[in-house]
């Protein structure tokens, strides 16, 4: 029986070196504009703000009040925000699913998560972002608060290393963070999404104007299959729903899951979100890669 | 019933919920997991919507099972037959027991105190054994309260009184009782060393004398007359005054009064005339046990014997036998005869006791010396030398194992025996050996030997056993106090519930088996 991949051991082979080089092509992620000094590393003016203008426009409901113009409000009648071009620093939060559908017999879907949100962090970070994470499941499991550093990074890898998913139950209920999550704080989910509406209806309560959304499904190759033709029936390690299968299961279920795929990446498409989909055996910088070229071309 | 001997074990059986519980997390294999079952809905034949634990796999109740088994097993069951009881009662018929208290003997009261204590305990079956004699039995089980007491006293009175034969061994399939009056040592001996379940006493008499002996044989000063003696013994625990009489023929020829102190003895004689048939003895006034104050005996055996002689065997041969004062020798009488001596071949075998000489015209000289080879009384006392004695060699034949005397030089058996019967080949009217002191003494010793009793000083008697006329009770051994536990009819179940569980357990590995078609099954089943 192969070993079972844990987070630990997932985290050791997110190297410093891959993450440098990685964090070159950090802007492309449209997560900021790194500002160099003299140095290679970021270096940050002002806290959570932008530094080149770009307009004025209406004030949209949700959106933080400290951006507001009164100036041009009053002269204008109306509440007008400024905005930026870009903003150098920004609140990031790294939305980790951590229901029983992401544990998959191998660890090896756990494990390429954990390194994407090493990674993502890393990289947010590097930029001069605040970054937290939530690991959730129905309800939030556990929660690093927002901070910014090198120090945040080992926060965060800390509490990535002694994580694992769901042995049984828990479900993907990404709606459960709002409880957390700031107005404006953008977001970088790491899911399967394999929900009936794969979570179209949480990522609509979360969408706000200016969030921005970055969102990896991972999927396991062996997600369809039915590897014991003995077996005549499945259960949903999430929800315990127990489906009674004919022969032809594990080809129905290809075909569904790529149809509710197509469904996921329309309505990711409409709504702005940037998602990138990859398989559980797949190297975490491949993925990152695939993910920064999906949002270059989008 | 069912019963168990350590309950504490069956506290097991509460790990019957924690086995149903894990074999409910244990169901992994029944259904396949996956991450999204809502991707198999179109292709679906049932639906179950559930959020709870599967259904346990069926092999938690074989599981269950065994471990009952074990636990019943470690806990000792037992089936208990408690419906049959079976009592078997030993019964003391000794002569204690018909030792008369109230105008009654104790076996009729030990009857009556035994049927009450049947229909106390209501057994299925009663089995009533005589302990002088294990296979008389009484199935008591017929009848109830009154009858019962009487039909046992019946059978009871109806056997002669023995000496109790106390087993080896107990019957184990069902419960003992002992009837006894505790007055002989040897019941009272087993009753410590035995279980019972019940122990009946009874009587309470102890004073009791007995006539325990009475002896004749020929008085030695008057040929006429015969010399008796009679024992009489206190067996109770107080001084005894009773009067001794003694009948001969009926007629009294003693009447004495006795004092005899406790556990002493008496001896009272009489002479009676020879031809005196029947001496009887009996105790006056009679006490609780009547049956030991007579004692009576017949003086047939001090009468002579009378000889069928030969007057061809010689004048003395039958010179030494008429000098026998025990003998008396008639010629043709074959028919009262008690032993005959024949001097010539006969062609039929005596009916009787016989000698037969085998005389011959030659008679050779014994050269080497001679030896006795049966023990026989007074013979291996008669020194024979070998100068005194001639044999027919004939009629003598080498020696064999029934040869009484021989002589290892010449290999011939000088005198044989067998059942009743002895063959001499030597001269017995040979002057040499005639002429000896020894010659009455082999003559007399061969008729002895051939009668199988003495002839010469014969002692007729009569005795009782001392301990059989006791009818107080011995000191009592703690059994009595403390009667032991029933023995019921027990079955131990433990064998036949290890044996159900090897059984299930090896199901089980059938079942669990990779690849088995038993866990395909097993596994549809529990989906």
């Amino acid at each position: 029986m192969p070993e079972r991949l844990n987070a630990a051991a997932a985290l050791s082979s997110v190297g410093q070196a891959d993450l440098g080089k990685m964090a070159r092509a950090a802007h492309l992620l449209d997560i900021g504009q790194p500002a160099f000094g003299t140095g290679l590393r970021p270096h940050r003016t002002h806290s959570g703000q932008g530094t080149e203008f770009l307009e004025f426009r209406s004030y949209r409901p949700g959106e933080d009040i400290r951006r507001l113009d009164w100036r041009v409000s009053v002269r204008r009648g109306r509440p007008y925000v400024r905005t930026y071009h870009d903003e150098l620093s920004a609140d990031w939060q790294l939305c980790l699913d951590r229901s029983a559908s992401m544990g998959t017999p191998d660890g090896s879907k756990w494990a390429l998560a954990v390194q994407l949100a090493a990674a993502f962090a890393y990289m947010l970070l590097h930029v001069g972002n605040r970054v937290g994470l939530v690991k959730f499941s129905n309800r939030v499991d556990d929660l690093c608060p927002l901070g910014r550093g090198r120090l945040q990074y080992v926060r965060i890898a800390d509490q990535l290393r002694d994580s694992e998913a769901e042995s049984y139950g828990g479900g993907s209920v990404l709606s459960a963070t709002t409880t957390v999550l700031r107005p404006g704080t953008h977001l970088v989910i790491l899911s399967d999404f394999l929900q009936p509406d794969a979570m179209q209806a949480d990522l609509e309560k979360l969408r706000s104007p200016g969030r921005k959304i970055h969102a990896v499904q991972i999927l396991s190759p062996s997600e369809t299959e039915v590897s014991d033709p003995e077996t005549r029936s499945v259960r949903d390690v999430e929800t315990g729903e127990q489906v009674t299968v004919n022969s032809d299961a594990s080809r129905a279920a290809l075909s569904e899951l790529r149809r509710w795929q197509r469904e996921l990446k329309t309505f990711s498409v409409r709504n702005g979100i940037r998602l990138s989909s990859c398989s559980a055996t797949d190297r975490w910088q491949d993925v990152m890669l695939r993910h920064i070229a999906v949002v270059t071309n989008a | 019933m069912l019963s168990v001997s350590a309950p504490i074990w069956l506290a097991g059986l509460a790990v019957i919920p924690l086995i149903w519980w894990l074999h409910r997390l244990g169901d992994t294999d029944a259904a396949a997991p996956v991450s999204a079952a809502f991707l198999f809905h179109s292709q679906a034949d049932e639906v179950k919507t559930s959020h709870a634990l599967p259904r346990a796999n069926p092999l938690w109740i074989l599981r269950a099972t065994l471990l009952s088994l074990l636990v019943l097993a470690l806990a000792r069951l037992t089936w208990t037959l408690d419906s049959e009881r079976h009592i078997t009662v030993w019964f003391d018929d000794s002569l204690s027991m018909h030792a008369h208290e109230d105008q009654r003997p104790r076996t009729a009261i030990a009857a009556r105190k035994l049927s009450a204590a049947l229909d106390e305990a209501d057994p299925a079956k009663v089995q009533i054994l005589l302990l002088s004699d294990h296979r008389l039995q009484f199935d008591a089980s017929a009848v109830a309260g009154e009858p019962r007491a009487a039909a046992i006293a019946r059978w009871t009175e109806s056997h002669k009184p023995g000496s109790p034969q106390i087993p080896f061994t107990l019957p184990r399939e069902t419960e003992n009782w002992l009837v006894s009056d505790g007055a002989d040592r040897r019941v009272n001996t087993w009753m410590d060393d035995a279980v019972f379940s019940r122990t009946i006493a009874v009587g309470s008499e102890t004073e009791n004398a007995a006539i325990t002996a009475i002896m004749a044989r020929r008085s030695l000063q008057q040929t006429a007359l015969q010399h008796g003696s009679v024992r009489v013994r206190n067996l109770g625990a107080a001084d005894s005054k009773r009067s001794l009489t003694v009948r001969a023929d009926g007629q009294v020829i003693l009447n004495e009064d006795l004092e005899i102190s406790p556990g002493g003895v008496i001896y009272s004689s009489f002479l009676v005339p020879a031809d005196t048939a029947l001496v009887a003895a009996r105790l006056l006034p009679g006490d609780a046990l009547a049956l030991d104050d007579t004692l009576e005996i017949a003086l047939d055996g001090l009468q002579p014997v009378v000889v069928d002689f030969d007057s061809r065997c010689g004048s003395r041969f039958g010179g030494a036998l008429n000098a026998n004062p025990g003998l008396e020798l008639r010629a043709g009488t074959e028919r009262e005869a008690a032993l005959t001596v024949r001097c010539a071949p006969s062609p039929e075998p005596s009916a009787i006791p016989s000698i037969s000489v085998h005389p011959a015209i030659d008679y050779q000289t014994v050269t080497g010396p001679v030896h006795w080879h049966h023990p026989a009384p007074g013979l291996s006392d008669a020194s024979l030398d070998p100068s005194w004695l001639q044999i027919n060699p004939d009629s003598a034949r080498p020696p064999s194992d029934l040869t009484l005397l021989s002589s290892p030089d010449m290999g011939l058996s000088l005198i044989d025996a067998q059942a009743g019967a002895i063959d001499v080949f030597l001269d017995f009217e040979f002057a040499p050996l005639t002429e000896r002191l020894e010659y009455p003494l082999l003559v007399n010793a061969l008729v002895e030997l051939a009668l199988a009793r003495p002839v010469l000083d014969p002692v007729v008697r009569a005795t009782r056993n001392l301990a059989e006329s006791r009818i107080a009770r011995q000191p009592e051994p703690g059994i009595i106090a403390s009667p032991a536990a029933v023995a019921h009819s027990k079955t131990d179940m433990t064998p036949y519930l290890l044996i159900l569980a090897t059984l299930l357990l090896l199901a089980d590995v059938l079942i669990s088996l990779p690849g088995g078609t038993l866990r395909g099954r097993a596994s549809r089943g529990a989906a």
